[in-house]
């Protein structure tokens, strides 16, 4: 009889792809033959609008494309930018960006967690994952006011200054915060479940890791030393004692693993940055391109002059290109901007973890069961919004 | 090093030359250069305020700062002339510093009004500190303010025109508009009072900054400190789309700069697009704030047709239905000479030309004409009126001419950009200008000499300066003497009333000159003895070879009067258009051509029985109103197609609605030759349709399509621009034979007819702005006539002729002459044509005072 | 067989802590709210429902300058500005369109006249896209109110600005 592979559609509405992938599986039996990840139902356009806006008015846009992390995204932008802008921002706000991309970090990888884990069954987690992370949006909204689409960094510094309650919230999350980890670990780590659904399940070799060109927990998960904040630090990453989480064998448990321990090093970072907060402005002060402070606009005819040119015209930015990378929780995020010297962006183009990570889908699903492509869409961690951008 | 064997290269022979170096490039200019030019020569952008590029150097605002080797301190480049071997700096941090305290110090106390002014956006001053200032200030004191004369205002607002705002707060005392107003258009109601902090720019006490050009005040005003009423307070500068117009009022062609919004469908202003082979960035107020004729909502919004002698709305399909019934009525009837065609000049070339081929070939009648405001118009095909209307001329070439005469012309109100042009040469390159004209003109303030003709001499003034120029033997005279009369140039004085010095003064000067221009204007072109006064001014051309040296010229007066010309939308175009448009459409008419004189006539009599007239207004304009309407009264059908409702409208059996030109793109050929392009900026209002659509439409009911596409009509309008040149003048004199001047015991007083400054034709008092600063007619008049006929400024005089009477208020002008009146003709509340008579030279008029 | 063993002792060891975790929580105060009766309160610096505010006396503090409209970066704005009796900038028509906006907050960062505000409001759900079209009055805080402008929202958010209270 002759050996026929049937194709089987899933998605793009489907609960287990976080959004709107669709994946055409090529199964023999239960086992796949092929995993084709199929992209764009999401497509916004989020970089071509970039370029029509002002360098200022991008910010919203990075928002919106991993929503899961946004400090991180406005953090990468304002970052590309100063450096196109050759803007050097104060270390008060330094620290306040790292305090608050860690916190970006846990946010995402709780989210990961509890939808990961709901995936594959253990629906309390994602209750507890989202009670948490209620702690940290809370925290974005007495910082910027938006509970998810902060715009809270900005080229230069941040849109105002840290709330006087910042401290006490952060604290207050890092006191209960690694209990509720704790707990994490003794619903999933030792339950066979999950270490059934999970072990030796959506395996990449460290050599295939780097050869996709995988980045972040996908690619520590192999056992591959490699983060940009030890490697390329970049807002003052250095000056904290962090370490990184690795993998061993690369499969979706050491991946959870790994997570959960980035998680414990964030918090390391965050009690070092709240800390060791340095006081001093929240904004760099370069005339031409930062907002003057609102109280000169009020009263200072010079002031009123750059304010009413900044929001009307914005800054003119030098002829050049500029690429610079963090480490968003999903991976590298870079953000390639090339001027050529008028007050928009002439290309903005981002390199998103989440697009490069779920190139590798074929490799994780490869000979598994169907079941477990669940698990290895989980595992990459996406955002589609991300991904289309 | 480069650079300057480049710029080297650019200088003429002979000119001295001096070499400078700056930021380290060396540069060669001509001598008496600023170091301002010279750094923008070399594409080197330094920062000003006060510096304009069509006014003289002044240095008050001292932001274009440079430092130069071996001098003390910083000097400013606009008013400095580069030296051989000067070092120049333009961005040093001396430079630098010195342009953040000058910015500093001009913002100590400029008010904060960023939010409200409108100037923000496109202000100079915003740009300027954001680019070479600091966003600090230690300035923490009160800031001055001007209260006086601004109560009831809480941004210390002064109207000081009718369509000019000033805030003196906001005024960073650059000069500009009082050096403008003086250098450029000579006007003197802007000045500059006290001194130090409370300097202020305002109106000279009692006067209102009204003059024809004031806009360009406000134009080039670098902060908020001068706006305009039409812009002020409605949209923001970032928010407007522009687009590249001309102005359809001026035979200049003038080009400009519309401000529209999109979304709005809504023009908000008109700036200049500078073109120095035109209009060196002036507009006069007409230009612009004439747009606002598009936007008006009292345009025609539906065509409307004639049911039981009332008009009312319809759809453009039932309008075509009975235009097609009609027309083919009348041809049947009565045969195809029986329709005529008058359309409006002002149109562009693409309607102008399917409207010909719509009248000559479809409707197959000979009878078209542009001229609706000129009286008996000459029937001859080729005369020398055609030929010398049509001269090549170029407004640029005003510039470097030695001598400018300007002939019966009130240039202001006629060519206000012409006018600028002769201001320019004789403040930058001390020109001669001798201003001729019967009565006196406001133009003639830049005059070496101006002189005043008696009212109707014309021919024997230009007789009168041949005959000197022969006695003074400065011309071979040839047979010219025999076949003008008078016989001496004393007596051609006499007669004129000017003295025989003066015109020999004059005829020297023309004879010796390098390079004339001499420019004739509207009171020849519509004198009834246009004929003769072109002989003699054809013969004056050939006598002194004026051509050769120079330029001649009856200047046109709409915008695409030339090139109607050019397409032969005459009843008897010149040979070679006549030919071209003949090959070009396969078919001429037989019948006998009438011009719009003969087609009114025609019409009287009621064998002229079916009209179109496109966008004109016969009655408003034709010089004898009456005759007009009860022509036009006559008529079987009568189809007018216009922007509003007009009087002509009114009679008509069917209205359409036309576009304005701001709705479509369209080529006009202004008074030089040159084609230029007004694109579209906004949808066609309401209904109304562009008039080469117009055309086509009916074209389409009554037969077939003129054109396939409007390419085709494109590619047959250059090939007729293309194929007519300018027509030689006949190697002869003329005769000219002066005629008897008719005087009138009854009515002693002459009285002229034209434009307002601020209005042009029938339209232009729908623009808000333009009504604001004059929106009835007026009757000027001398002081000393007003006081022989016991009147006052703003008494309301009655105007007599032997055919008609108005009402209209006094206006007393300082430079018109003690016998003569003037009253303009723009305006529909009063039209003045009804005082005229076609057969007349001379219009006479008695004016009695009205007592209530 | 170790493995086996091991998986053993989690199911009859480990598995039971993890149920544990579960089961404390039956004790615990829920942390979810009876939501439309009981209400999350909001930081200082929540981004709501736009309003426009008024000086003392009634009078609009907004003079239509248009810098919200050119800061927005969804184009939510659109205002058209008028001229009142004393010569004084006002807005003719000011209208924000709720479905646009992304309540950024860059609006009341660029208004250099502290007119517009991002209020408290979150929940104005309507059953019409025209709905979400706020015109100028509704924006408008009404007037005469009990506290001054000054007192409840320009005192708050000049804080979050960091500008001084001395001026």
């Amino acid at each position: 009889m002759e050996q026929k592979t049937l194709t089987l559609n899933m998605g793009p509405q489907h609960p287990a792809t976080h959004g709107v992938l669709r994946v055409i599986l090529e199964v023999d039996g239960e086992k796949i033959v092929k995993a084709t990840p199929v992209v764009g139902y999401l497509h916004t356009g989020i970089e071509k609008t970039m370029e029509s806006k002002l360098y200022y008015k991008a910010i919203p846009c990075t928002d919106r494309m991993d929503y899961l992390a946004p400090m991180s995204n406005n953090l990468g932008y304002c970052l590309a930018v100063e450096k196109l802008m050759d803007i050097e921002v104060p270390e008060k706000v330094k620290w306040a960006r790292v305090c608050l991309a860690e916190l970006s970090r846990i946010k995402s990888h709780l989210v990961w967690l509890g939808t990961h884990a709901m995936d594959l069954g253990a629906v309390s987690m994602s209750l507890y994952a989202f009670r948490e992370r209620e702690m940290i949006v809370d925290i974005y909204e007495a910082c910027g006011g938006q509970r998810m689409m902060t715009t809270y960094i900005r080229i230069g510094g941040l849109a105002y200054d840290l709330p006087p309650d910042f401290e006490k919230l952060v604290r207050k999350f890092l006191k209960e915060m690694p209990a509720r980890l704790d707990d994490y670990e003794t619903l999933l780590t030792n339950n066979q479940i999950f270490i059934r659904r999970t072990k030796d399940v959506a395996v990449i070799s460290a050599e295939d890791a780097i050869n996709w060109s995988l980045s972040g927990p996908m690619l520590r998960g192999s056992g591959v030393k490699q983060d940009l904040r030890k490697d390329n630090p970049y807002s003052g990453y250095e000056n904290f004692d962090f370490d990184i989480a690795l993998g061993e064998t690369g499969d979706a448990y050491d991946r959870y693993k790994l997570r959960l321990e980035e998680m414990r090093q964030s918090l390391r970072i965050i009690q070092q940055a709240i800390d060791g907060m340095p006081s001093g402005p929240y904004r760099a002060h370069v005339p031409g391109v930062v907002l003057p402070p609102k109280e000169d606009i009020l009263h200072k005819m010079e002031s009123l002059i750059f304010h009413f040119k900044l929001i009307t015209d914005g800054f003119k930015s030098p002829k050049g290109a500029v690429y610079q990378g963090i480490e968003a929780p999903k991976g590298e995020l870079g953000f390639y901007i090339s001027s050529d010297g008028t007050n928009r962006p002439n290309r903005v183009r981002v390199r998103p973890p989440s697009f490069v990570n779920l190139a590798c889908l074929p490799v994780l699903c490869e000979g598994s069961l169907i079941s477990d492509a669940v698990c290895a869409i989980g595992t990459i961690d996406i955002v589609l919004g991300e991904v289309d951008r | 090093m480069a650079d300057a064997v480049e710029n080297k290269k650019n200088i003429a022979e002979g000119v001295p030359t001096v070499t400078l170096t700056i930021d380290g490039r060396e540069t060669t200019v001509p001598k008496g250069t600023t170091v301002l030019m010279a750094a923008r020569g070399l594409g080197i952008h330094i920062p000003t305020f006060c510096w304009h590029p069509k006014l003289k150097p002044m240095g008050s605002c001292r932001m274009c700062y440079v430092e130069i080797e071996k001098m003390p301190k910083l000097q400013v480049s606009c008013a400095l002339e580069a030296m051989d071997g000067m070092v120049v700096l333009t961005d040093s941090d001396l430079v630098k510093r010195g342009r953040r305290a000058i910015i500093e110090f001009i913002l100590m106390n400029h008010p904060l009004d960023c939010p409200t002014c409108d100037k923000g956006g496109e202000c100079d001053l915003q740009d300027q500190t954001f680019a070479h200032g600091v966003d600090d200030s230690r300035f923490d004191f009160q800031k001055y303010r001007f209260t006086e004369g601004t109560e009831g205002s809480t941004f210390d607002d002064l109207r000081i025109g009718p369509e000019i705002v000033l805030n003196r707060n906001r005024c960073i005392l650059c000069y500009k508009c009082v050096r403008a107003n003086k250098e450029a258009f000579g006007e003197y109601d802007l000045g500059a009072y006290e001194r130090g902090n409370i300097m202020e720019i305002h109106r000279a006490p009692g006067r209102q900054v009204d003059n024809p050009f004031s806009g360009n005040l406000v134009e080039i005003c670098p902060v908020g400190a001068l706006t305009n009423t039409d812009w002020r307070y409605k949209i923001r500068v970032w928010l407007t789309q522009t687009t590249s117009s001309i102005c359809p009022f001026s035979s200049s062609g003038v080009n400009t700069l519309l401000y529209k919004d999109d979304h709005q469908q809504k023009i908000f202003r008109t700036t200049s697009r500078p073109n120095d082979d035109i209009d060196d960035g002036w507009l006069a107020d007409v230009t612009r704030y004439g747009y606002q004729i598009a936007t008006s909502p009292d345009r025609l919004q539906t065509p409307l047709i004639k049911k039981d002698g009332q008009q009312v709305p319809a759809t453009w399909k039932e309008a075509l239905e009975i235009i097609n019934k009609r027309l083919n009525e009348i041809k049947d009837k009565k045969g195809r000479v029986c329709i005529g065609g008058i359309v409006s000049p002002s149109l562009d070339n693409a309607t102008l030309h399917s409207f010909s081929k719509l009248i000559r070939v479809t409707l197959g009648s000979n009878n078209i004409d542009y001229r609706t405001q000129y009286r008996m118009l000459p029937k001859e095909p080729e005369n020398v009126y055609d030929a010398m209307s049509a001269r090549s001329f170029k407004i640029s070439d005003i510039d470097d001419s030695d001598v400018i005469v300007a002939f019966g012309s009130d240039l202001v109100k006629e060519h206000p950009n012409e006018y600028l042009r002769i201001r320019k040469a004789c403040n930058f390159h001390s020109a001669s200008v001798y201003s001729v004209n019967p009565y006196r003109v406001k133009s003639a303030d830049v005059a070496r000499r101006e002189m005043i003709y008696k009212v109707g001499t014309e021919e024997v003034f230009l007789n009168g300066l041949c005959l000197a120029a022969i006695e003074a033997g400065m011309a071979e005279g040839g047979d010219l003497k025999e076949k003008i009369s008078p016989s001496t140039a004393a007596e051609a004085a006499a007669i004129c009333g000017v003295d025989a010095e003066h015109l020999k003064e004059l005829a020297a000067a023309m004879a010796n000159g390098r390079k004339v221009t001499f420019i004739a204007g509207e009171l020849v072109s519509r004198s009834r003895e246009r004929l003769c006064i072109s002989s003699a001014l054809a013969n004056l051309t050939r006598l002194l070879g004026l051509e050769n040296k120079g330029q001649v010229s009856i200047l046109p007066h709409y915008a695409n009067s030339f090139g109607a010309g050019k397409l032969g939308l005459l009843p008897q175009p010149p040979e070679g258009i006549r030919n071209a448009l003949t090959e070009l459409w396969g078919a001429w008419p037989e019948a006998e051509p009438l011009t719009t004189d003969g087609m009114l006539i025609n019409m009287k009599k009621e064998e002229v029985n079916g009209c179109i007239a496109l966008g004109c207004n016969p009655v408003m304009l034709y010089p004898d109103r009456e005759f007009a309407r009860e022509s036009l009264e006559k008529l079987d059908f009568l189809l007018v197609a216009d922007l509003y409702e007009t009087e002509t409208t009114g009679l008509a059996d069917v209205v359409l609605p036309l576009a304005s030109w701001a709705e479509y793109d369209g080529r006009y050929i202004n008074l030089e030759g040159r084609v230029q392009r007004a694109n579209r900026a906004l949808k066609p209002r309401f209904e109304s349709k562009p008039g080469y659509e117009i055309v086509e439409a009916i074209a389409e009911q009554i037969g077939d399509k003129l054109y396939e596409s409007s390419d085709q009509c494109e590619q047959e309008i250059s090939r007729l621009v293309e194929s007519s040149n300018v027509q030689p003048l006949p190697d002869k004199y003329f005769d000219v034979r002066p005629a008897e001047e008719e005087s009138d015991e009854e009515y002693p007083i002459a009285l002229f007819v034209g434009d307002d400054p601020h209005h042009s034709g029938h339209l232009t008092e729908k623009a808000n702005s333009l009504f604001n600063f004059c929106g009835e007619a007026y009757i000027e008049m001398s002081s000393e006539l007003a006081k022989k006929l016991d009147l006052k400024e703003g008494d309301s005089a009655r105007v007599e002729s032997k055919v008609g009477k108005i009402i209209v208020p006094v206006r007393i002008s300082t430079t018109i002459n003690n016998d003569v009146v003037f009253i303009p003709r723009n305006f529909s509340s009063t039209t003045v044509t009804a005082l005229l008579m076609r057969k007349k030279r001379t219009d006479r008029v008695k004016i009695s005072k009205v007592v209530n | 067989m170790k493995e086996i063993l091991k998986a053993l002792v989690d199911v009859i060891w480990k598995m039971p802590q993890g149920l544990l975790v579960t089961f404390k929580h039956m004790f615990k105060k829920p942390i979810t709210l009876d939501y439309p009766k009981k209400k999350e309160p909001m930081a200082p610096r929540f981004k709501g429902l736009h309003y426009l505010e008024r000086y003392e006396d009634g009078s609009e503090r907004c003079v239509c300058c248009g810098l919200c409209a050119a800061a927005c970066p969804a184009d939510a704005v659109y205002m058209e500005p008028d001229e009142n009796e004393n010569g004084e900038r006002l807005a003719k028509v000011y209208e924000i369109n709720m479905l646009r906006c992304i309540f950024c907050g860059f609006c009341e960062e660029a208004c250099p006249e502290e007119a517009i505000f991002l209020g408290r409001e979150y929940e104005f759900a309507t059953d019409s896209r025209e709905g979400f079209i706020y015109s100028k009055d509704q924006l408008l805080v009404p007037h005469p109110r009990k506290e001054s402008a000054f007192k409840r929202t320009i005192r708050r958010i000049r804080k979050i600005y960091g500008v001084e209270e001395s001026r």
